[in-house]
């Protein structure tokens, strides 16, 4: 049998040469490991060019959202931050640690959640610009009825009050519009138009009763019986139309003239009691002639408001509790002169203008016609 | 003999790794910090100092950043030395959002109240001239039209008031003060033309 004999004193100590390889070998190992964790001598890793375009916009979209849309700013503000943690993570990690795409997806996720956020402000801005373009003509157009409606006879205090409104309002959204917050003008407008609203609602009330057929039927009676009164007894009459705003002369029952009227400043309404600033509707007759000098409007004739009609009615308003208490039935209704001033400003009387007055007070005797109806 | 030298060694080394692995993010100071733009934000921070709540979150960003890269060092290596500055610098922005959001929204409820109190004081003039007017000897034919009218106008510019103060109220100052701007002007304008009939019909 062949024996290999090696000499003992060549032979190395085994274990200990084994001990040391793999001494060595782990603190190369950790050594290694030590420099590749704790890179500090030489420059990082440097964070890609993306990332801080990513971070600019970002910011930048948040700073844009901050006021309109806080919500999504905090939100915004917490992605950013993940992101700023986890891209921080990325760049120091070591190699073997590191999640290739890690970072841009977390800055993916804020920019897409930005980007939202954008597209749906620049959305909201759309229609709030699509609503104000929508709404701007219209409101003012009904801005600009409402305070015409307003000055209408009869039109209450209330719907005065709410055109002005509705003007103010209007002014606020110009105002608002004008520095870009058209979400504001928008709202403003709106608002602006529900005031608008209760004066055209007030307005198609009062004038209500003279689309009523009854109605309508009541004063074309009593218009065609003063009419047919001019005819058979030759004598002139004066019928007037109140939504019109005339003053018709007739005599031997043709018309001759018809003159521009104004009423009182409720003209519109039927007359109730003093003070109610309406002009009565029936037939009347002139009681009295008043001369220059004989009254303040010129010249005056005083008709017999009230008549049978009128008592009947102030008693039932009475009754019924639309009298105030202290209010009597009124009286010294006149159609007078001092009108022309375009607009419905007696107590209730029927006022032409002075040129006017004179003629038709050339035309007038005690007990003369005098009929006021709502329209025929 | 040598294998005795090598324990002793290998337990230095240990002892060392263990004594220098010890340092740990200054918890105490970041959640501090914390607080800080927690104050900031219930300052309305966000609302009233846009800017220095932005600085402010990007500081505490930095900090975050900072305390991550430091715990992918190995523990031999970590120091928290630069986060502390870091979070300095953020408390410092913080407590700036902090200061400038209480203070943007002092000044921006001073002058939502400021201007509430000109509209009030206008108001209180136009229905010290509509008195005036009422009391007036001479009555023109159209007086009362236009009074009512007056009268009218005002009760609307007065309704207005309640408007703007629940939008104080509900901390909309800046949507409070353009509306009292906006009806102070209506309001002295009505003013202007009161005192344009008193002087007309010579009250």
């Amino acid at each position: 049998m062949l024996r290999l004999r090696i000499p003992s004193n060549t032979r190395p100590a085994a274990s200990y040469r084994r001990r040391s390889f793999l001494f060595g070998g782990l603190l190369a190992t950790v050594g290694a490991s030590f420099a590749a964790s704790s890179w500090e001598g030489g420059e990082p890793p440097r964070t890609p060019a993306s990332v801080a375009a990513a971070r600019r916009s970002s910011l930048g979209a948040v700073r844009t959202l901050r006021s309109e849309a806080p919500a999504t700013a905090r939100l915004l503000d917490r992605l950013i931050a993940d992101a700023e943690v986890i891209t921080a993570d990325e760049r120091t990690a070591p190699n073997w640690e590191r999640s290739p795409g890690r970072v841009e997806s977390a800055w993916g996720r804020v920019l897409l959640t930005s980007h939202q956020a954008l597209v749906e402000r620049h959305a909201r801005h759309k229609s709030h610009a699509a609503r104000w373009q929508g709404l701007r003509d219209g409101v003012g157009a009904d801005v600009r009825r409402a305070l015409a409606e307003s000055n209408e006879a009869g039109v209450g205090r209330r719907e005065m009050s709410a055109a002005k409104q509705a003007a103010w309002k209007w002014n606020l959204a110009q105002r608002y519009a004008t520095s870009g917050a058209l979400d504001r003008a928008v709202v403003e407008a709106e608002q602006a138009r529900r005031f608008t609203q209760i004066v055209r609602d007030g307005f198609v009330a009062l004038h209500a009763r003279y689309g009523d057929a009854r109605q309508l039927r009541k004063w074309r009676e009593l218009v065609a019986q003063t009419i047919a009164h001019s005819r058979d007894s030759g004598e002139t009459v004066f019928v007037v139309d109140k939504l019109k705003r005339r003053l018709h002369v007739y005599a031997g029952g043709r018309r001759e003239a018809t003159y521009a009227a104004e009423l009182g400043v409720k003209g519109l309404r039927q007359k109730v009691h003093s003070g109610d600033q309406a002009t009565p509707e029936g037939r009347y007759r002139v009681t009295r002639l008043r001369g220059p000098g004989k009254t303040t409007y010129y010249k005056a004739l005083l008709i017999d408001y009230p008549n049978g009609d009128d008592r009947a009615r102030f008693a039932l308003g009475r009754k019924n509790g639309q009298v105030p208490l202290r209010a009597g039935i009124g009286s010294l209704i006149e159609i007078h002169g001092e009108g022309g001033q375009g607009r419905d400003w007696t107590d209730g009387c029927v006022a032409l203008t002075n040129q006017d007055m004179d003629r038709v007070f050339a035309k007038a005797r005690v007990g003369t016609p005098v009929t006021i109806v709502g329209t025929f | 003999m040598k294998n005795r030298k090598l324990a002793v060694l290998g337990l230095a080394v240990l002892t060392l790794t263990v004594a220098a692995g010890c340092a740990k993010p200054p918890q105490q100071e970041i959640d501090a910090l914390k607080a800080s733009m927690t104050a900031a934000e219930q300052a309305e921070a966000p609302k009233y100092a846009g800017d220095a709540w932005n600085g402010a979150q990007q500081a505490m960003n930095a900090v975050n950043a900072e305390v991550e890269a430091q715990a992918n060092k190995f523990a031999l290596f970590r120091s928290y030395t630069k986060t502390k500055e870091l979070i300095a610098a953020a408390n410092q922005a913080a407590d700036a959002a902090r200061q400038a959001g209480a203070a943007g929204k002092e000044a921006a409820r001073t002058a939502a109240d400021e201007a509430l109190s000109g509209v009030r004081t206008s108001l209180e003039s136009a229905n010290t001239t509509m008195a005036e007017l009422a009391a007036c000897r001479r009555k023109p034919k159209d007086f009362k039209k236009d009074m009512e009218m007056m009268q009218a106008t005002l009760d609307g510019y007065a309704a207005q008031v309640a408007g703007i103060e629940s939008a104080i109220a509900s901390d909309d100052f800046f949507g409070a003060r353009s509306q009292a701007e906006s009806l102070k002007s209506s309001v002295d304008s009505l003013v202007s033309d009161m005192m344009g009939a008193k002087e007309k019909i010579r009250c």
